[in-house]
């Protein structure tokens, strides 16, 4: 009787973790959408459509806020406006310089795209980070963007040169960085969110009344924001890097 | 989760149009308003200065010519003064010479007043002596005095008595 009794808790139990498995692949997952069917059929996945949505979202606020922008006398709604975007300037310009400059739209884009990314979870949204492609495809814009910069600055045969700097002997390893760097962009921001996302999942799953609440404003809000500036950051520094 | 598959391409291809967006939309005129404003507040800082330039400029010039016209107008009263002073001196001295020459003529009717006056007096009293002389030769009873001594020493009697004490 009591043997049996056993049996069935373990059972319960089992099944418990089996549910919560299930529901953190689940949550884990990027569903395709739809799917485009030439190539033998391209998957669009959620994250996709969740940048579509944060591109019609970006792009609809910054034409609102952007009509009657004026030289004199700024409203409110503008100063924060400049402040902010004049904010991400003066961070970008401290970082790469005047020769930088052309780049900076490109970064602000950037930061602003995975702040947003990471903070849309709260929305009921899945991170578009969370998504491997999403990461890969930004970790390999940023390598190509870190690459043309000391290109672009140094003409082709510096560009070549700058891989047997400071001595030829790390040749090897310059050429590794090319691959190394995207890859632990990509990697960090992706372990990053998909990690406090796992967390927080458990912790919702484990404890939905008031616990996850200040935890939800380190892994969702803070740690969100701290990867779109370290992705941003780590990405300057290289063209920086490149560029000298 | 763990794949990469077209989504990889469809996400570049998102990123590059959110860039152009943004840049179009968000970053291009924002940093555009910023910078008009910057290079408008040069502008003015500029125009200031120039003003400031200017403005001191005129003020040294102002300065000048009030130092100009208080010289000048030092210059002006010291004149005056000066020539108040001359002309003060040769009124005095006009004056003096005046007061001399009135002093001088004053002094010389005076001696002629004086000259006059004594020569009237002679004549009145040799007039008087005559009378005098008519009346003691006449005597009380009207008779001519025939006799020169008698007249003399009458004469003498009757005006010098005091000296005639002195003399005899």
């Amino acid at each position: 009787m009591q043997e049996r009794r056993r049996t069935e808790k373990i059972k319960k139990e089992g099944s418990y973790t089996e549910e919560l498995a299930s529901r953190l692949i689940e949550e884990l997952n990027c569903d395709t959408v739809f799917t485009i069917p030439i190539f033998g059929g391209m998957e669009v996945s959620e994250s996709v459509v969740v940048t579509w949505i944060i591109m019609a979202v970006l792009a609809l606020i910054s034409f609102c806020l952007v009509r009657n922008l004026k030289i004199e006398n700024p409203g409110k709604k503008q100063l924060i406006l400049e402040s902010a975007i004049g904010f991400l300037n003066d961070f970008f310009k401290d970082l790469l310089g005047e020769e930088g400059k052309r780049y900076i739209p490109y970064l602000i884009t950037v930061i602003i795209y995975i702040g947003i990314a990471n903070l849309i979870g709260l929305f009921g949204l899945k991170p578009p980070t969370k998504d491997l492609n999403v990461t890969a495809a930004l970790a390999i814009m940023s390598i190509f963007l870190i690459e043309y910069s000391g290109f672009y600055k140094k003409g082709l045969k510096g560009w070549l040169k700058s891989f047997a700097q400071p001595v030829p002997v790390i040749l090897p390893i310059n050429i590794l960085e090319i691959f190394i760097k995207p890859v632990s962009l990509c990697m960090r921001l992706f372990g990053n969110v998909l990690g406090s996302f796992v967390i927080m999942e458990l912790i919702k799953i484990l404890v939905p009344i008031a616990i996850p609440v200040p935890l939800s404003f380190y892994f969702d809000i803070f740690d969100g924001l701290i990867q779109a500036y370290v992705f941003v950051f780590l990405t300057a520094l290289f063209m920086k890097e490149q560029m000298e | 989760m763990l794949r990469l598959d077209w989504n990889l391409v469809f996400t570049i291809i998102n990123l590059i149009i959110l860039y152009l967006i943004l840049k179009k939309l968000l970053v291009g005129p924002v940093t555009g308003i910023i910078d008009k404003r910057q290079a408008m507040i040069k502008a003015q800082l500029d125009n200031a200065a120039e003003k400031e330039m200017q403005a001191n400029n005129l003020k040294e010039k102002y300065e000048m010519a009030l130092l100009h016209a208080r010289e000048e107008s030092n210059t002006l009263v010291e004149n005056a003064k000066d020539r108040a002073k001359a002309e003060y001196e040769q009124i005095v001295e006009d004056a003096k010479k005046e007061a001399f020459r009135v002093k001088k003529e004053a002094e010389k009717s005076i001696a002629a007043e004086k000259e006059n006056t004594v020569r009237e007096l002679e004549s009145q009293i040799a007039d008087l002596a005559i009378t005098v002389a008519e009346k003691m030769l006449t005597d009380q009873t009207g008779k001519r005095v025939e006799h020169d001594v008698t007249l003399y020493d009458q004469f003498l009697k009757e005006t010098g008595d005091t000296n005639a004490a002195d003399i005899h």
